[in-house]
């Protein structure tokens, strides 16, 4: 009987430090994650220019944004956005990745190399690149020139736009090539000896051992990217000037959200495409969670 | 008890003393104005000289100013502070949010100061006043009247192609023929412009002066009625995206986004040979382009179209809702819009042409080369942009319009009835109190 | 048997040397492409004004040659027939007046019969103009202000909550964790505008609270890092600690926190780095350009003086340049801190 009162007492310390040293994330969850969600989901339902009090308007919010063809516009480019600044993104970084883990000499310069671009503050990055993309005057453009290659018109073509931002965003995947590099180090070397002995070129070898041993990482990666594009804002912000221009190609979902917040202070329609934008990503990423057994393989396996 | 009263009594009669002194006009106590004004650079050191004027010849009130960035759409400083309630005492408004921010209850109305001070409409140049006037009630005073726009022309790049320097285009069909003259490339890429008619000042400030250069309107304040497809704006535009389809829209914005600016401004250098003309660029050439052979006039108009068109621009001041010294803000105001040595000040130190028609300023510039013109242009002046409360929203529209026009997604009648459209919804949600 | 087997060991070496050469190629390649835009940053910066906008541009900043005569400098100029003169009238017309810099009479000619003379140089005024016009020191100081009190809110709440989270045995311990996992699929804009509402009705806004306080509450991603590491900690130690008395607080600041230095570190880092680069927060909630940080000032100089692209350059490389020298002092944390996220959970 004592132990038991001895032990139940131990516990409820344990609970009452335990709830201590959690408080600060305790309150922040409660002001700065419960609440606000609550509150953008009962905002959605409601007309809100900052001035006046919240207005309950039911679906109407909804049913304005299914009609708003910029709705659809800015879902559009965000989903082009994501769908190929991922994939180039996990490509580019994973070619990295095996590249400088083919232990040549100097293989510490180029790392860094690849690495500082990512570290660059994502305003100066976005001014660098809008001169970088400067169709009159630009680096880009000149060393095409140079190579008696096509000049781009980049930023200033609705065509171009978006892809001069893929481009731009690969520039920056150095932490992706790290993660996969720690991961590359991991891969077990027998593995690849075997797989020689079976006679499997280099190419072969990559394909089979390498790719699926990295599956874990690459898929990280994968939802990790998704959802970071589809929130992409502060370089379309800076780079059109908060336009989301020419004819709304770079308008991606969050600058038009950010848009109606605080530019049009239609707060109610901003919270109404917020919850928009987080059951899309929990959709896809559950999607992706989902098939992911039939490609993720945890543990070697061959 | 007795201790206590003895204190209360004479922490009475020191407030009252205080606030007698205010008004016997020998206080010690200097009331702190801060009015929030949206110049940076060198316009912003202008400005303080005003301040500072103002401040000399007001001992018990001293203003402060602060430079808020205040992009038209993007209010978010100022309505964020009158939602806090902690307000500037006087703000800067663009002459076309008047309404908008009077709509919103963002501002005091002026009416009663400007019957105590003897300020009507008549001392004002018409459309300065009609600026701000909402609903009946004035919430602001005209700073400064810009006439927008003038037209000049690189004289020299006129002698280069053969052009006679000493005659501008006087209409649309002179424009086109002179553009086509002008323009130049090399290779690919454009290397100078006769023209480029979008970018007099963003999208939608450029249809709005081309608009009513053909003789088009935008809005029927009467019935509420937002008239963007218009049949002359419509003409306007179609001009407009004529130049888009003759030499490519990309290719222009390709060119225009090397654009530099102070002594890189490519009507400076020349790489641009007409536009439209700023009453502040004036100074600018001067200071960064001294050597610079143009000329200025009106601008040209089609034929059926409206001769010598501009409209006026400009900042105006109000008192915003929740304003902590509204009585010295409104001195300041004054001083700045409507006063004799004020306005002249104004005038003399930043270059601007103020609001108030009888300024002794105008008497010194009116033979000054570029200024006279200007004048000459203020005085003719008939339109300033619609006052209405979605009038941000509008512009925004506008220059939606614009581009998709110029980009050859819609046609010119879609793109301006569908701005239309979409801003008279916006309208109409705004005055039934939305 | 011997010669077999020495054929394929040569050509088996030949392949490698295949690969070795084509990764160089490859390594080279992209190298040069992911440092070209920092030299392209570089040259600009240090280009005069009217050197930038020019086709095809100079590689090197090349500055303009000036001539100093009666105590003034004039821009040098050749002519046609590769006499150097400078500029003494400027003439409508574009016609201009020149005079040969080793004496000789002057001439009048077509002003686009000159070709200005230039050399590699370094230019400084992007810098000094742009860092004034910015105002660079005053938007270092809010970004440091906003940077540390950042980094100890972060230390000080997520330690404080790992330990809690690891080092505590307790009901709903894991259920708390799941919670603050979940929180990391949030997109922020669902919650940003109430935040912000929020901070209106505290009267916050325009002001660095909103970007500060909320360090002190947590902060998951840097929450789960720690926890993992805290729990690599062997259990024995603060069992020991225990027995000799001390208390959890004790045992966290005497025991755990020394022994974290390297996880503290990478994420005091990862704090001041995404605190030095965070731009929505200050669009957001500063107004008054005065509390501008680098990452503002530098877009709404962009915004404002969108053309002046030396200034930009200029100001965006001083932005920067602490970044990077962060970096390199302290580059072993960082890489471990990247691979320590991409470990499998």
């Amino acid at each position: 009987m004592k132990q038991m009162r001895k032990k139940s007492s131990i516990d409820r310390q344990n609970t009452r430090n335990g709830l201590l040293f959690c408080s600060p994330v305790l309150m922040g969850l409660l002001v700065f994650t419960l609440y606000p969600v609550i509150s953008s989901l009962y905002y959605s339902f409601c007309d809100y220019p900052m001035l006046k009090p919240p207005v309950w308007v039911g679906l109407s919010n909804y049913r304005a944004l299914f009609a708003d063809p910029i709705f659809y516009t800015s879902l559009y480019n965000t989903a082009f956005y994501a769908a190929f600044a991922t994939p180039l993104g996990i490509i580019v970084a994973f070619v990295l990745a095996l590249l400088l883990n083919q232990k040549v000499k100097g293989m510490a310069i180029f790392r860094t190399m690849f690495f500082v671009p990512s570290i660059v503050p994502m305003v100066a990055g976005s001014v660098l690149w809008l001169w970088l993309l400067n169709p009159q005057y630009g680096l880009i453009n000149a060393v095409l020139g140079a190579m008696h290659l096509p000049q781009f018109r980049w930023m200033a073509d609705p065509a171009q736009a978006k892809p001069a931002l893929i481009v731009m965003s690969t520039w920056g995947i150095g932490g992706w090539m790290l993660i996969y590099l720690a991961g590359l180090q991991d891969v077990p070397q027998e593995l690849y000896e075997a797989s020689e002995m079976d006679g499997a070129s280099a190419w072969q070898r990559m394909w089979h051992v390498t790719v699926p041993f990295m599956s874990p990482h690459l898929f990280f990666t994968l939802v990790m990217g998704f959802i970071g594009a589809a929130q992409y804002f502060t370089q379309a912000f800076v780079m059109t000037n908060g336009q989301g221009g020419p004819v709304d190609s770079t308008r991606f979902f969050s600058l038009y959200l950010f848009q109606n917040a605080f530019m049009y202070w239609k707060m109610g329609y901003a919270c109404a495409m917020a919850w928009i934008l987080f059951i899309v990503i929990l959709l896809f990423t559950t999607l992706l969670f989902k098939t992911s057994a039939r490609y993720v393989y945890y543990g070697g396996e061959k | 008890m007795r201790r206590a009263v003895g204190v209360l009594l004479l922490f009475c009669i020191l407030i009252a003393g205080c606030g007698a002194r205010e008004h016997t006009n020998t206080s010690e106590s200097v009331v702190d104005v801060t009015v929030w004004h949206p110049w940076g650079g060198v316009q912003k050191e202008k400005f303080d000289k005003v301040v500072e004027a103002f401040n000399k010849c007001h001992p018990r009130i001293r203003v402060h100013s602060l430079f808020t960035p205040n992009d038209l759409s993007n209010n978010q400083k100022f309505f964020t502070a009158v939602a806090a309630q902690k307000p500037p005492d006087a703000i800067f408004v663009d002459g076309q949010q008047t309404a908008a921010w009077a709509a919103q209850g963002a501002l005091e109305p002026l009416d009663k100061w400007l019957r105590r001070d003897g300020v009507s409409c008549e001392d004002y140049f018409a459309p300065c006043w009609d600026q701000n006037e909402y609903e009946g009630k004035a919430w602001a005073l005209t700073f400064c009247a810009d006439p927008n726009f003038a037209f000049v022309w690189n004289k020299k790049a006129f002698r280069e192609v053969g052009l006679d320097p000493e005659k501008p285009p006087r209409t649309i069909e002179e424009v086109d023929r002179y553009n086509d003259i002008l323009t130049k490339r090399s290779g690919d890429k454009i290397i100078r412009m006769g023209i480029i008619p979008w970018a007099q000042f963003g999208n939608a400030n450029s249809i709005f002066t081309w608009g009513w250069a053909f003789g088009g309107s935008f809005y029927d304040p009467g019935s509420h009625k937002v008239t963007a497809d218009n049949p002359d704006v419509e003409k306007a535009l179609k001009w407009m995206v004529s130049y888009a389809r003759r030499y490519d829209v990309t290719k222009i914005n390709a060119f225009s986004s090397g654009f530099g600016s102070r002594d890189q401004n490519p009507f400076y250098i020349g790489i641009v040979a007409m536009e439209c003309l700023h009453i502040s660029q004036i100074e600018d050439i001067r200071e960064y382009a001294p050597n610079l052979d143009y000329g200025i006039t009106y601008i040209p108009a089609p034929a059926g179209g409206e001769q010598h068109s501009s409209w006026v621009g400009g900042w105006c001041l109000a008192v915003p809702k929740g304003s902590k010294h509204p009585e010295a803000a409104w001195e300041f105001i004054r001083w700045c819009c409507r006063e004799p040595k004020g306005t002249e000040a104004v005038g003399k130190i930043q270059g601007l042409f103020p609001g108030y028609r009888r300024s002794p300023y105008f008497d010194t510039i009116r033979n000054k080369p570029g200024y006279g013109q200007f004048l000459q242009i203020l005085q003719e002046c008939r339109h300033q942009r619609p006052v209405m409360p979605a009038q941000a929203f509008y512009m925004n529209s506008l220059d939606g319009a614009v581009d998709y026009a110029i980009y050859g997604r819609m046609s010119p009648r879609e793109a301006l009835r569908k701005a239309g459209a979409e801003t008279q919804r916006e309208l109409d949600l705004r005055l039934a109190g939305r | 048997m011997c010669i077999m087997a020495e054929k394929s060991n040569r050509s088996a070496r030949a392949k490698k040397r295949l690969i070795t050469g084509i990764t160089y190629a490859a390594l080279i390649i992209f190298g040069t492409a992911f440092t070209l835009p920092f030299f392209w940053l570089l040259s600009t910066s240090f280009k005069p004004a009217s050197r930038i906008q020019k086709w095809p541009p100079d590689i090197l900043p090349m500055q303009i040659v000036q001539k100093k005569l009666k105590g003034n400098n004039y821009p040098l100029y050749t002519m046609k027939d590769g006499a150097r003169v400078v500029v003494t009238k400027h003439l409508p017309g574009a016609i201009v007046d020149v005079k040969p810099i080793d004496g000789g009479v002057s001439s009048r000619v077509s002003a686009d019969d000159l070709t200005q003379v230039v050399k590699p140089g370094l230019n400084w005024s992007n810098y000094t103009l742009g860092l004034a016009s910015i105002p660079f020191f005053q938007q270092l100081k809010n970004t440091l202000v906003v940077c540390v009190i950042s980094v100890i809110g972060t230390l000080f709440s997520c330690s404080l909550v790992a330990y809690g989270l690891s080092k505590i045995e307790w009901k709903g311990r894991n259920l708390l964790f799941m919670i603050l996992l979940s929180t990391m699929m949030l997109p922020y804009q669902v919650i940003m505008v109430p935040i912000f509402a929020i901070f209106v009705k505290l009267r916050w806004v325009d002001t660095f609270l909103p970007l500060t306080v909320p360090t002190f509450l947590g902060n998951a991603f840097f929450i789960f890092l720690l926890r993992q590491f805290f729990m690599t900690i062997p259990k024995d130690l603060s069992e020991a600690a225990k027995l000799d008395g001390c208390s959890e607080f004790d045992i966290y600041r005497r025991l755990i926190l020394p022994l974290s230095k390297p996880a503290l570190a990478m994420v005091g880092l990862w704090t001041f780095m995404g605190a030095w680069n965070d731009f929505l927060g200050p669009l957001i909630y500063l107004m008054d350009e005065r509390r501008y940080t680098l990452s503002l000032g530098l877009a709404m100089f962009l915004g404002q003086y969108g053309n002046e692209y030396g200034k930009l350059m200029a100001v965006s490389t001083v932005v920067t340049i602490p970044i990077i020298v962060l970096f390199f002092f302290t580059q072993k944390t960082f890489i471990q801190g990247i691979t320590m996220t991409g470990m499998k959970q």
